[in-house]
């Protein structure tokens, strides 16, 4: 194998092609228990009493009183979240116990009789009405307030968007086994941070780190939604599966898992912007406040990439940014691909096109009026330290989808009941974790392990959720190694023989692990001897950077960034406010390409998901209820809402990745919602602040 | 302990059913019942009876089996052309390979896909049960007054519905009929709202129309009033009118907000396609 | 008790008739290739052939199914049409989490049996009710295209 980008069949492809691959719900062991939880039907309220039917033999109920440490961390010490609400309930669907039993069927029964006398407490159901915050952070560049008081004109704007559930098609589902001989749990489940679980397992149940081994079965879907909250449900299960003596099994139903499960946090980005005579934003204000749900869980960290795109991929010189996440007694919110960026690209995408309106300037050439180059400052005054490959982007962009002939053709006066539209947006991502967490906590490590048939595993606890890390890895291994594919192994993590590479998120699997991966390799193929068992390891190096400061929001944040444009073509009836899609667009640079097709399929779905938060995805809670609870009304794309994307990757090679490779799985999510409300907007001539943009609201503004 | 059958007559089912009464209910595709958790104490499956997936054209009336599916129907090139548009994009494939046209009236919910246009058609159910003999007995009822609200039908516990019956000039004469579905996606959608409008219009004159309105109210909202008062408008004064009809009918429907769509919404997409059909 | 097909071979199912075909599959008879994605019939993780047409087993009652015969992935996947199908998902990177994938090859297989030259539009609606979270779909369009293109004579 040479050419890193060429496709190859997936690892795991037959595999899951033929329906084979075991999932957790396929997991069957013997003895096994289900189980089903007591939660909570309001809001906020103390529990006074809990009135538990006679288990019959065989069945237990488990409370956060048969726990060690009845809190599950996550990032800090402070309002962490009980894996069972013991006196205080603070979001509908809180567990408050679980039971488990040899039937299902009768366990969910018994969960229905169980009755929980509560007393009601007074409920913050929006963020708007949030007054405890969950995290705050500020930043400012320049000065702000002297660039205001020069300024020729100055425009406010205020955006929202709502939630967005991830709707992996795989609900989230764990089982937990002890060995009581040993003293020993197995937990084994649909996760994205092996790790994290056994972190999470060890300090509920206070057990240590030998006696704690967690194993990624193979997992249909994440994007997020399996970073943080598998580590509750493993610890349910594990003191369940502990206290029962039995193996216990948690999976999710679907409607279950979306009143449950962390979102995509709802927002409110209010920006000021400063132009001068020129038509240059000369300063930038942005007040951001995300809805945490009711416990903080991982929303400091998402918040944290939400001000770091606070001015999106433009240079402005003067900023005052100051973000908050805020506690409601609502559902948490958490990890969800894009992670805080999504919400504020949408609205600085969008205002940059209400700006250029308002100055008489196309959408495009306003941008590239602003936008950063090489060496410029970040917003938190660290550096792009890389070639800011925009200019090309742009330029396939526009070779591709004829954007600007478009544009110009459809601002003309439309007639009839169909009009038409074309947007465009621009975005980044920073590649890994926010600031210094890769060096100051992870420390991530990957070992190759070569047997004496002269094959060769990489044993890392990265996962493969469906991105393709089986084969991405695989590959570059095997590249490195110039071995054939077949001969490098990946199995699903078991704690027991990886050691902790991180968490698969953030786009950091390819860029740092897969480093890591490159680099033990190199090594091994320093020492290789054929027939011997031999094994390398590579640890973490940090490359030189601006060194990260957040208390101050100050340093580079990430190491390096991916770069994309999208265009979005479509059709509006303005008799229903409702959209066809016509064209669809996507450039990106991810760096080198580490395999075209799995590459391809993270642009595809990607892209889709952004449309989809952009446009149908509506979800929203009511009196502190999530009102779209199933795949009934809760609206994901199908087939018959797409079309066929055309996508391109601009080759710009990063010194620091694997061949040359970036984070790649976020960066495809960004620019969607924007560049397909920005569609609508020529199309209805309507200026618009929220997502998802809705035929209701579409039509609404149109009726005005 | 919930007992279950298959018959395999029309008459074998109307004898579980009479039995039982409304201890019983039928199933047909499930499509409905199933994912509702919905249940009783006798249910009685009636996918084996062929009897009811006929269809026939006779005497100017055609007649749709009760457990004509969707597919079936889609397939079938005498149902009406529009009949089959509205059936096509109910749900997806996996569902209308099951789900049936009894089903979906008998539901009963406001929202259902066929229902704006069976109203406009003047459809009629037929209903049969046994009579003293245990000879089947039929009665029949247009679909208006079978409908009665949300999930509310006129069937008495020892009926079943066999068929529906369309009037073929209903839409064989018709010289424009429309309909339109609004979901929030291109498949797998429930109806926000639906709109069904047919009309005949000779010699520049209106003479004849009717319009339904889907998920507007608690059932398809269709109003022969209304009608009548445009029936025999030259299409010019039917233009000078047509935003005074548009407002009439503004006040008969009745929408709510809920996790779908709104109020608003609902009621101004009824309108802007109902002030469209009326610009003939 | 309710006798039908499955995957070619006669069977019996001692749940009751009122049960989802979707457990009577899973947990009586073991097959893991039907998966449950909703429950209610929205996203198509669970579809089955039954007498060559694609049904929603998680809300198919068992009753509907006596007599007739239910084909799953794990009757399909020694066949010619399947080792194609394999192929040409492979090759388009079709599959990702992989969850929804064994009712897209059924839906797949209604498809080709039915219409074996689908237009793109043809294939659109023949999965519209299987949801895809990870694909965005199109890659799944182009490899049941080219399995038909590949096909000829197979279906």
């Amino acid at each position: 194998m040479e050419d890193i980008s060429k496709a190859v069949e997936r690892k795991d492809h037959r595999l899951k092609m033929s329906g084979r691959a075991e999932y957790t719900c396929d997991k069957r062991m013997e003895g096994m228990l289900y189980s089903a939880f007591v939660r909570s039907e309001i809001a906020h309220g103390r529990i006074l009493d809990i009135k538990l039917p006679v288990l019959p033999e065989g069945y237990v109920a488990v409370s956060g009183h048969d726990l060690y440490d009845n809190h599950l961390p996550v990032i800090t010490d402070e309002h962490e979240q009980p894996i069972f609400a013991i006196d205080e309930v603070c979001f509908v669907g809180e567990a408050i116990l679980m039971l488990a039993g040899p039937d299902l069927q009768k366990v969910r029964r018994l969960c229905r009789e169980t009755k929980v006398v509560y007393e009601e407490l007074p409920a913050v159901l929006t963020l708007d009405e949030a007054t405890e915050t969950a995290a705050h952070y500020h930043y400012h560049k320049g000065d702000a307030e002297a660039a205001f008081a020069q300024a020729a004109q100055v425009v406010e704007e205020v955006f929202t968007t709502g939630y967005q559930e991830q709707a992996y098609l795989e609900v989230q589902g764990m089982v937990a086994q002890w060995d009581a001989e040993n003293r020993k749990m197995h937990v084994f489940g649909s996760m994205q941070a092996p790790y994290h679980v056994k972190n999470a397992v060890m300090r509920v149940l206070g057990l240590d780190a030998e006696h704690v081994r967690v194993v990624q079965e193979v997992t249909g879907g994440g994007f997020g939604g399996k970073e943080d909250y598998p580590s509750l449900i493993a610890c349910q299960a594990a003191a369940a599966a502990k206290k029962a003596g039995a193996p216990v099994r948690v999976v999710y139903d679907r409607r279950e898992d979306m009143t449950v499960t962390t979102k995509r946090h709802p927002s409110r980005v209010r920006y000021a912007a400063a132009l001068d005579a020129q038509h240059r934003i000369i300063a930038l204000k942005a007040d951001i406040c995300l809805d945490a749900g009711a416990y903080p869980g991982l929303s400091s960290v998402v918040l944290q990439r939400s001000l770091n795109v606070a001015a999106g991929v433009y240079k402005i010189d003067n900023l005052d940014v100051d973000g908050r996440a805020v506690l409601t007694h609502t559902v948490s919110n958490g990890a969800f691909r894009g992670f805080g960026a999504p919400q504020v690209f949408f609205a600085i995408e969008s205002l940059m096109n209400h700006l250029a309106a308002k100055v008489g300037m196309t959408p495009l050439a306003f941008r590239q009026m602003h936008m950063v180059q090489q060496d410029n400052d970040t917003v938190t005054g660290g550096k792009f330290h890389y070639y800011v490959p925009l200019p090309d982007l742009l330029a396939k962009a526009e070779e591709m989808s004829d954007y600007s002939r478009k544009y110009a053709a459809y601002s003309q006066p439309q007639q009839g009941r169909y009009r038409k539209g074309i947007g465009l947006s621009l975005f980044m991502h920073g590649c890994g974790y926010t600031g210094s967490a890769e060096k100051d906590f992870l420390r991530p490590r990957v070992i190759l392990r070569k047997y004496a048939n002269d094959t060769v595993e990489i044993l890392c606890g990265s996962v493969d959720i469906g991105q393709g890390l089986k084969t991405t890895f695989s590959k570059i291994a095997a590249v490195v190694l110039d071995l054939p594919l077949e001969r490098v192994i990946f199995h699903n993590p078991d704690t027991d023989r990886v050691p902790d590479s991180g968490p698969t998120v953030a786009s950091r699997s390819i860029m740092i692990v897969g480093k890591l991966v490159e680099r033990a390799a190199k090594k091994l193929k320093a020492v290789w001897e054929s027939g011997k068992e031999q094994e390398t390891v590579a640890d973490y190096e940090s490359p030189e950077l601006i060194p990260w400061n957040l208390a101050k929001f100050n340093g580079d944040a990430y190491p390096a960034y991916s770069w994309g444009v999208n265009v979005v073509e479509l059709e509006e009836d303005c008799l229903t406010g409702m959209t066809k899609l016509l064209g669809v667009w996507g450039v990106f640079d991810v760096g080198t390409v580490i395999d075209n097709t799995v590459m391809l399929g993270q642009a595809e779905g990607g892209i889709l998901q952004g449309i989809g938060y952009g446009s149908m995805e509506k979800m929203e809670s009511a009196a502190g209820k999530i009102r779209q609870t199933s795949f009934t009304d809760y609206m994901i794309p199908t087939a018959m809402d797409t079309v066929p994307n055309q996508i391109a990757f601009v080759d710009n090679y990063y010194e620091y990745g694997p061949f040359g490779a970036k984070g790649a799985g976020e960066l495809t999510l960004l620019g969607g919602a924007p560049a397909y409300t920005a569609a609508v907007e020529q199309a209805t001539g309507k200026s618009f602040h929220a997502i998802p943009l809705t035929p209701e609201r579409i039509l609404a503004a149109q009726q005005k | 302990m919930v007992k279950t059958y298959m018959p395999c007559s029309v008459l074998e089912a109307l004898r579980l059913k009479q039995e039982a009464q409304s201890e019983a209910i039928f199933v047909a595709g499930g499509t409905d019942i199933m994912p509702s958790g919905r249940t009783a104490p006798v249910l009685i499956y009636l996918q084996g009876l062929t009897e009811l997936q006929e269809v026939s054209k006779f005497d100017g009336v055609l007649r749709i089996g009760a457990g004509c599916t969707y597919t079936q129907l889609i397939g079938d090139e005498r149902i009406p052309k529009i009949l089959r548009e509205a059936m096509h994009e109910i749900a997806a494939p996996a569902i209308r390979n099951v789900g049936t046209i009894a089903g979906n009236i008998c539901n009963a919910s406001p929202a259902g896909d066929t229902l704006p246009l069976l109203y406009a058609m003047d459809a009629v159910i037929v209903m049969g049960s046994l009579d003293e003999q245990g000879q089947l007995r039929t009665r029949k009822l247009g679909i208006e007054a079978f409908i009665q609200g949300v999930r509310k039908i006129t069937l008495e516990p020892s009926e079943m519905v066999l068929a529906v019956e369309i009037p073929c000039n209903s839409y064989e004469q018709m010289t424009k009929l429309q309909r339109y579905k609004a979901g929030a996606r291109k498949a797998q959608a429930i109806a926000k709202l639906s709109f069904a409008g047919i009309c005949r219009v000779e010699d520049d004159v209106l003479q004849d129309v009717r319009l339904a309105f889907g998920a507007v109210g608690a059932t398809v909202i269709r109003s022969r009033k209304l009608e009548a008062k445009l029936k025999g408008l030259t299409l010019t004064e039917l233009a000078a009118r047509r935003t005074s009809i548009v407002q009439e009918y503004g006040e008969l429907l009745r929408p709510i907000d809920d996790q779908r769509s709104t109020a608003d919404y609902r009621r101004q997409v009824c309108l802007n396609l109902l002030e469209d059909f009326l610009s003939l | 008790m309710i006798d039908f097909i499955l995957n070619g071979k006669k069977c019996t199912s001692q749940l009751p008739p009122q049960s989802r075909l979707l457990d009577v599959l899973r947990e009586e008879f073991g097959l893991t290739a039907p998966k449950e994605g909703c429950g209610e019939g929205e996203c198509g993780a669970c579809a089955v052939l039954v007498d060559g047409m694609l049904w929603n087993s998680c809300i198919t009652p068992l009753a509907n199914v006596q007599g007739k015969s239910v084909l799953t992935l794990e009757g399909f996947r020694d066949t010619e049409k399947y080792k194609l199908l394999e192929k040409c998902f492979g090759e388009a990177g079709a599959v990702q989490c992989g969850f929804c994938t064994p009712g897209m090859i059924m839906a797949a297989e209604a498809l080709l049996r039915k219409n074996p030259h689908p237009q793109e539009a043809d294939i659109r609606e023949a999965i519209s009710g299987n949801l895809c979270r990870c694909t965005g779909y199109n890659m799944i369009i182009k490899a049941i295209r080219m399995a038909a293109e590949k096909g000829a004579g197979l279906w």
